[in-house]
């Protein structure tokens, strides 16, 4: 195709009778004008990190991470304009929150507990338990359109709120991320999940150990914690493995897409596996009787910071969790015949749960929890 | 219409796999079992020429590197398919029509299987195949679920065991005490060159008492259901032409 594009530019500059130096510089002129200031987006990550994944049509830019920071902390993005992705999604929660479940902006119980967001964009699923989405602006819709429960609630106020984005400052920032100083949702979604992207963590002591290569990053303690994590006596690894800790995730040097979800046993309503009406999992996308109960396997990244756990928030904290697993789910949950192969129960002694929960720690980075690029703007 | 693959395609089966259901099923020991996970790796692929054995390479695709394959069966139910069943070696219809062996490793070397996964290429960073980098990746991956009885669930997970260094995240300085990688010979009839595999998941589970065990993960291959198992790789035809 270039050859010929090359001619026939050729062609109009003869035709035009210009010289090929001004029709140079007319080109880059009309360029500049036409074009969004698309800086790239460069990931600040340690040297082994691989890069995620970007879509094609949306590529990461510095402009458009600057314009979804400051829609993510602006209560603009609500139709009753109270809250902002970050009510939910707090930095020093790793961007989760300490609630058993979130809080839509009119005060509706969104059942779920909320995620983290950390290195999301490494994720091959989304949401607690979706198998249909494979990037974030697909996962983005629901938090912004969802009518049940409603979340920021824009169905029906797209204009109020596109009229909101209509400041001098939203159009500058809209004009350099997408070469139009007019705010769209589309916009908006795509600015949203550059910025979702540009949050990562891979500075927690256990990457300075593992990864780095230092090897008093990890106190004793933790070591022998994540020597259980990846031992066959607790199983941690099969569904927390990878760069994120969660088996569906995926980056640039990856080929072979996972996305496993799986049942832990918290539920055994009827004996026959059942989790409650309110929450049944990835059944209730793809409405196949093996799903029941299944959720995505969660970064454990941070953990730390993000309790509650799991996807109703019923686990208050990491010793809960590491007790859950030890006895190979809850109650009737126990014996549900879908729960994963991995989850039997195992037997730690006090000492071994200890460095368990503390190696979990160990997957704290403070430099991200903190990091200014990622807070209000 | 069914297209024959290339001189250097060798397809793979899985016998008796009922593939109209999600997941897939197999009847073994009299029972239906749901194929949760079935997935292995291959390395250092040689043919027997002039009763010489040459190496050959296997095409780089994302489930092959030039020499190690990973081959996966089972469906994946809650999204398209990643399965893997065929083997695309760089070789020519000649040179499998003079071939007398076909030789090749259950199992990845020592350097690739301790390696950072971070920074392999694919299909070397497929984490469901990842243990740690002290003991390596699963060589041979297996997850049944008893049809009639769901909570029963047999794995098989095969890999190096009794690998020391300072901890999971550190690569062992020499080799395993079980590296439990298995050497696999096929004898192959001379001037066929339309070659394909079959898998015999009976022989592979034969006397492991499947009804009552719930399997092998990396435990050491010297007694009871992981020594049967090792022992039927070692010694029945679980894998043979088709």
């Amino acid at each position: 195709m270039r050859p010929i594009d090359e001619k026939s530019a050729e062609s109009t500059v003869d035709k035009l009778g210009l010289t090929a130096s001004t029709a140079l510089v007319l080109t880059g002129w009309l360029l500049t004008a036409c074009q969004p200031q698309s800086t790239p987006y460069r990931f600040s990550l340690p040297e082994n990190v691989p890069l995620p994944v970007i879509p094609a049509d949306n590529p990461i830019t510095e402009e458009k991470v600057n314009l979804g920071r400051k829609l993510f902390y602006d209560t603009s993005l609500s139709a009753n304009q109270s809250q902002s992705c970050a009510s939910c999604h707090q930095q020093p929660f790793a961007f989760a929150e300490p609630a058993m479940h979130a809080t839509g902006s009119t005060g509706e119980k969104v059942p779920r507990n909320t995620m983290a967001l950390v290195n999301v964009a490494y994720n091959s699923a989304f949401t607690w338990a979706h198998n249909g989405f494979s990037h974030i602006e697909q996962q983005l819709m629901i938090p912004l359109f969802n009518e049940s429960p409603v979340e920021l609630g824009i169905t029906g106020s797209e204009e109020i709120i596109l009229q909101r984005l209509s400041t001098p400052e939203y159009r500058s920032l809209f004009e350099s991320a997408f070469a139009s100083n007019k705010p769209t949702l589309d916009g908006v979604v795509k600015a949203l999940a550059s910025f979702v992207r540009s949050i990562t963590s891979f500075n927690s002591p256990f990457d300075q150990y593992a990864y780095q290569g230092d090897d008093t990053a990890m106190t004793s303690q933790q070591i022998q914690g994540m020597n259980l994590f990846f031992s066959e006596r607790t199983e941690c690894f099969h569904c927390h493995g990878g760069l994120n800790f969660s088996q569906s995730s995926t980056h640039e040097g990856q080929s072979l897409i996972l996305q496993p979800f799986h049942n832990t046993g918290l539920y055994n309503e009827d004996g026959e596996g059942a989790y409650p009406e309110s929450d049944q999992g990835l059944l209730r996308i793809t409405h196949r009787g093996e799903d029941m109960g299944k959720f995505r396997a969660p970064t454990l990244r941070n953990i730390a910071v993000s309790a509650p756990y799991m996807h109703d928030g019923s686990l208050a904290t990491l010793e809960d969790v590491i007790e859950f697993y030890a006895q190979g789910g809850r109650g009737e949950g126990k014996g549900n015949p879908y729960k994963s192969p991995f989850i039997k129960g195992f037997q730690l002694n006090e000492d071994e749960k200890k460095a368990l929960e503390a190696f979990l720690k160990s997957l704290t980075d403070d430099t991200f929890l903190t990091d200014p690029d990622y807070g209000p703007p | 219409m069914f297209t024959r693959p290339g001189a250097g395609e060798i397809p793979v089966t899985v016998k008796g796999m009922d593939t109209k259901t999600c997941p897939y099923e197999i009847k073994l020991a009299g029972e239906r079992w749901q194929i949760d996970y079935f997935g292995f790796y291959l390395s250092d692929p040689q043919v027997r020429i002039d009763g010489k054995w040459q190496r050959i390479k296997f095409e780089t695709t994302p489930w092959q590197t030039p020499d190690i394959a990973l081959l996966k069966f089972h469906a994946n139910c809650q999204g398209a398919n990643a399965t893997n069943t065929s083997l695309k070696l760089v070789a020519t219809k000649e040179l499998m029509k003079r071939s007398t062996a076909f030789r090749f490793t259950l199992g990845l070397p020592f350097a690739e299987n301790h390696a950072n996964p971070l920074t392999q290429p694919s299909p070397l960073n497929d984490s469901s195949m990842f243990w740690s980098w002290q003991d390596g990746h699963k060589f041979l991956r297996m997850d049944l679920r008893q049809k009639q009885n769901l909570e029963h669930t047999f794995s098989y997970h095969l890999g190096s065991i009794g690998c020391t260094s300072d901890s999971a995240v550190r690569p062992p300085a020499k080799s395993c005490t079980f590296t439990n990688r298995v050497n696999v010979i096929l004898p192959a009839t001379q001037l066929d060159f339309d070659l394909a595999l079959e898998v015999s998941l009976p022989h592979l589970i034969m006397q492991t008492k499947l009804m009552e065990s719930e399997g092998c993960m990396f435990e050491a291959p010297d007694a009871g259901v992981c020594g049967r198992l090792m022992k039927n790789l070692q010694s029945r035809p679980w894998i043979n032409w088709d």
